[in-house]
């Protein structure tokens, strides 16, 4: 990363984590269960955000630092796959297969249209 | 059917204590009330920021050194999402079962690190592009192998906190 970025993306970065928490903490007080809500809203709607701003740097006229400070500081830090894998391993231990299968397969399929949706919309504007 | 908890001491959220009323409970169980904004405190917030910074900054480094071929395999963010689930099963379960630190240390190294290290959407979109530039097999190969491999090394990191011994009286 050019250092100038260092400290955009580090700020971004504790932006990207905290909205991470506040949204999990919201939607599990609002929608409780022991499917991981949260993690999954959060991990499908930041893909559909760097897919635009992906869209707009590869396929569009957006500047590089679009992706290189907002993609990797916000989307990468709002986005988890440590606290995905973690919650659906725990539904696998607890012998809740079908949650996890539905975990695991809605997070990939959605979060790859979301992501492809992104890259067209950023390509079209 | 009744389910039953394989490891109850642990949260089920790993971004939440173990105690938080707000732990989702097993199907049938009845969640206490509460309100998200109790978990809005700013030491709590800030060690979410902290650990947030570092693992975005560590994830741009180690992307940056070791950047993708026009149509390769996204190798960094393979490394660093196995990496993080690793260390998310390990810290948490060492955190929760066996230090039982003070409540900062939790949202700082598992919300905050491991959540900002590790990503999803960066898996999402490189998929896509691989695909767009008409490697399919590999975005296939890409996605499959982050899933099965991150599952594996979450649960290599559980495992092994879990032969460390116990506080004694817990």
């Amino acid at each position: 990363m050019p250092f100038p970025y260092l400290i955009p993306v580090l700020v971004l970065g504790a932006g990207g984590a905290v909205s991470r928490y506040l949204l999990d903490a919201f939607i599990g007080s609002r929608y409780p269960g022991i499917f991981p809500r949260g993690t999954f809203f959060i991990n499908v709607t930041g893909s559909l955000l760097l897919g635009l701003l992906t869209g707009l740097v590869v396929f569009g006229h957006g500047p590089a630092w679009t992706t290189d400070i907002l993609g990797t500081g916000f989307c990468g830090a709002y986005t988890t796959f440590s606290t995905f894998t973690f919650e659906s391993l725990r539904l696998i231990e607890d012998r809740d297969y079908g949650q996890a299968a539905l975990n695991i397969g809605g997070s990939l399929v959605l979060g790859l249209a979301g992501a492809a949706a992104g890259l067209a919309l950023g390509a079209w504007i | 059917m009744t389910r039953r908890r394989q490891h109850p001491g642990e949260p089920f959220d790993p971004d939440l204590d173990p105690a938080d009323p707000a732990q989702p409970h097993p199907a049938g169980a009845s969640a206490p009330p509460w309100s998200w904004q109790q978990r809005a405190r700013p030491d709590t917030l800030a060690a979410v920021a902290s650990g947030g910074a570092v693992g975005a900054g560590a994830r741009d480094w180690i992307s940056t050194a070791w950047p993708d071929g026009p149509a390769g395999f996204p190798w960094a963010t393979l490394w660093i999402n196995l990496g993080g689930g690793f260390a998310l099963g390990l810290g948490l379960v060492l955190i929760i079962e066996r230090l039982r630190p003070g409540r900062h240390l939790r949202p700082l190294f598992a919300t905050g690190f491991c959540g900002g290290f590790t990503t999803f959407s960066t898996l999402a979109v490189q998929s896509d592009l691989l695909i767009h530039r008409g490697r399919p097999g590999l975005a296939l190969t890409y996605v499959v192998v982050s899933i099965l491999a991150g599952l594996a090394a979450t649960a290599m990191g559980v495992a092994i906190a879990r032969q460390f011994p116990g506080r004694p009286g817990s």
